[in-house]
């Protein structure tokens, strides 16, 4: 049962960045029906561009200090920004003159789009991973203090137990976990040597040093950082769409797209700013997800999550933006237990699978509307 | 593209392999050499033209937009490879599993066509593209776990011809072979477009459901397509396979699926000679001409991570400009960069400006 809440956590927070990407695709989708294939690598591109920012306006080094949530904050809106205004000139100079023509020929374009930036990022920042900066250290929660005597070596440590403590380093201080013991097993004479070294230093350095108990089910800080981040977005994409006069003409739009332009919505404009709020997204997912979740970035790195979050707005039903927060949210989870109780190796394979069935038994998805046309 | 002129541009690629390796004997180069660089290069390029010949016809002929071809492909290598390595006696010269490859590739492929034919009846447009690309990517991740199919380390069957024979005789075969291939390929995908079967798959793809009033089994031409296109990507597998001695996953990735796309896309879809001028034009550019460029380098990118200005050779830009080109190619030309040019015109008299 402990491993099943685990694995509804994590799967939870993939989940999120899934859904973070597909409410890009479902957008777009909705509005002139394409499948944005590019769409994954807009978040590749957010996901550089934070990287960017903070090495480059932050100065973050590899191991070296910590950088805190504003500088992050910053990154990420920044990413949001400068790959929402990527999509908007794509939208420009590729879709738009492709509008009246056929799905496959935007599809085609968006092929092109997506395959020109894998390669230009592949020429540009190079086909190698990078590492993100490091922003904040792991840190898990709920978590319980102890102090230095309840640590006994030879007695059975009830709860998984660590140190956190801080060492200065140029600029800043980094944060350190050390975990002295797990749930169930014996604490050895040598973590608590290590503890009181960690001490000692601790107090000659004048730096905090916390000794924690940890339940068995914990959520990590950056875990907590995607799922708020999701959640202010899905108010925020409420508030923008139900309530504000953009979002009545997106709605328009994307219900009858020639009525709204008789009724002088300038039907541009909405697509323009669709694809924005689209990339803006995703980017912000590219930060969040691929930077500081994954700390793995290459000029390839969208093409497979693009695609695994396609398949979430599939399972939501695309075109529906509470479906592909559902769907992105279900995949992760249902992944996640498949990592966790099957193979990790199957895992594509498996998520393939349900995009397969998903299109051949309920192509309208879990909350998107039967479509009247033929798919 | 006529029809006749990709015969023009096959003939003039052989003249032109020709004319280099006379060039080199009478030089005093290394013909055997030249002759296996080339022979090589020819090899790869008819496998190549087997495969986006075959998917033009899914993709192009019928309007079934496909993104997996590269799975049929794979499974054609796979089986071919399993079957001369694993089919008794086994061995160095498995003469029954070489033999044998060919129609168990065929075979395979084109049960799986079927596999996802099916299926794939009750979608069209950008659904049916995903689920294409869905199915090749899970059998790809099936083929990276199995055990006897080499994992993601590759299957490595035994080349029976160069086993059997010296190397050039065996490059000597291939060539014929893979050619042989590539010309039944052609005359089978052309003569079934010239019959009522390949007039009601046009018919298809022009308008389904006009089609379908009309009296044409969609259901049955649909799968059909399928299974041939597969059962032609499964012939070229076999010969990928045999000739390589070698698949692995990395060989069928999608990037391979994309590129046998844009071959289509560019040549013009549905437009056979296109697509083989494309092809070969693609593959040449790609794979020789691009070597041969000298090495000139090209600021691209301003990066304080990587130390200021980064640099990078000319020819590295090439997959940039080619997702440029698919990119214009929609834009300016979607019926393709080929259709409808006609090589066969600079061999005949210019007729008269109004035509009578």
């Amino acid at each position: 049962m402990i491993d099943f809440f685990t694995f509804l956590l994590i799967g939870l927070t993939v989940g999120c960045i899934y859904a973070l990407i597909a409410v890009g695709y479902t957008m777009v989708y909705g509005i002139i029906k394409l499948i944005n294939f590019a769409h994954g690598e807009f978040y590749m591109v957010g996901a550089f561009v934070g990287y960017y920012v903070l090495v480059l306006g932050f100065g973050a080094q590899i191991g070296g200090r910590e950088l805190g949530l504003i500088p992050l904050l910053v990154a990420t809106l920044a990413a949001g920004v400068a790959t929402g205004v990527l999509a908007v000139i794509v939208e420009r100079l590729v879709y738009r003159p492709l509008r009246k023509s056929g799905r496959i020929v935007a599809l085609l374009a968006a092929l092109g789009v997506s395959l020109f930036l894998q390669n230009a990022g592949q020429q540009t920042v190079g086909a190698k991973d990078r590492p993100f900066p490091n922003t904040m250290t792991l840190q898990r929660y709920p978590r319980f203090k102890l102090v230095a005597g309840d640590v006994k070596a030879g007695e059975v440590a009830r709860r998984d137990i660590s140190v956190v403590y801080s060492v200065p380093l140029e600029g800043g201080r980094l944060t350190l976990v050390e975990n002295l013991a797990q749930r169930g097993n014996t604490i050895s004479a040598e973590s608590v040597e290590k503890l009181d070294e960690i001490l000692r230093n601790a107090a000659r350095e004048g730096v905090p040093a916390a000794i924690y108990a940890y339940p068995a089910v914990t959520v990590s800080n950056k875990d907590g950082i995607i799922l708020i981040a999701l959640a202010l977005i899905t108010l925020l994409l409420y508030l923008l769409v139900q309530h504000s006069r953009f979002g009545r003409a997106m709605r328009a739009v994307s219900h009858d797209f020639e009525a709204a332009e008789l009724m002088g919505i300038n039907v541009d404009r909405v697509i323009a700013g669709t694809f924005f709020i689209g990339a803006f997204v995703a980017g912000i997912g590219g930060t969040l997800g691929g930077g500081m979740y994954y700390s793995k970035l290459s000029p390839l790195m969208g093409l497979m999550f693009g695609l695994k979050a396609f398949v979430a707005a599939v399972i939501g039903g695309i075109g529906s933006i509470p479906g592909a927060l559902v769907g992105g949210l279900a995949l992760g989870i249902a992944e996640a237990l498949v990592y966790g109780y099957v193979s990790f190796l199957y895992a594509d394979a498996f998520t393939f699978g349900i995009l397969i069935l998903m299109l051949l038994v309920k192509p309208s998805g879990l909350m998107g509307k039967p479509s009247s046309d033929k798919l | 593209m006529k029809f006749k002129s990709f015969l023009i541009l096959i003939a003039s690629l052989f003249a032109l392999v020709g004319g280099i390796l006379a060039v080199t004997a009478i030089g005093g180069g290394n013909v055997e050499h030249a002759f296996a660089f080339w022979g090589e290069h020819l090899i790869i390029a008819a496998i190549w033209l087997m495969l986006s010949l075959s998917l033009n016809l899914i993709n192009g002929c019928c309007g079934l937009f496909s993104l997996g071809h590269q799975g049929f492909w794979m499974i054609g290598a796979y089986a071919a490879a399993a079957t001369v390595k694993y089919l008794p006696p086994g061995g160095d010269q498995n003469w029954l599993g070489f033999i044998l490859s060919f129609p168990i590739a065929v075979v395979a492929a084109a049960a799986f066509g079927l596999l996802v034919g099916i299926p794939c009846l009750r979608l069209s447009g950008d659904y049916l593209a995903i689920a294409t690309l869905a199915f090749s990517e899970i059998l790809r991740n099936l083929v990276e776990n199995s055990e006897p199919l080499g994992k993601s380390l590759g299957l490595s069957p035994p080349n029976v011809i160069r086993n059997a024979t010296t190397k050039n005789w065996n490059y000597a075969i291939y060539l014929v072979l893979a050619w042989a291939g590539a010309a039944l390929t052609m005359l089978v995908l052309r003569n079934l477009m010239r019959s009522s079967h390949g007039r009601a798959i046009q018919a298809i793809r022009d308008d389904e459901r006009a089609a379908e009033l009309l009296g044409v089994n969609l259901t049955f031409y649909k799968v059909f397509v399928f299974v041939t296109g597969a059962a032609f990507a499964g012939l070229a597998g076999a010969l990928f396979a045999n000739f390589n001695a070698f698949v692995s996953i990395g060989h069928f990735s999608f990037n391979q699926g994309v590129m046998l796309v844009v071959m289509v896309v560019l040549g013009g879809m549905g437009d056979m000679g296109g697509t083989t001028a494309a092809t070969i034009v693609l593959y040449f550019v790609g794979n020789v001409f691009l070597k041969w460029l000298p090495s000139i380098n090209v600021p691209v990118f301003y990066d304080p991570t990587q130390g200021g200005v980064v640099w990078t050779e000319i020819r590295n830009l090439w997959q940039v400009f080619f997702s440029v080109l698919l990119i214009v190619v929609v834009l300016v030309r979607p019926e393709g960069l080929l259709k409808g040019i006609d090589l066969t015109a600079l061999f005949k008299r210019r007729a008269p400006a109004d035509g009578k």
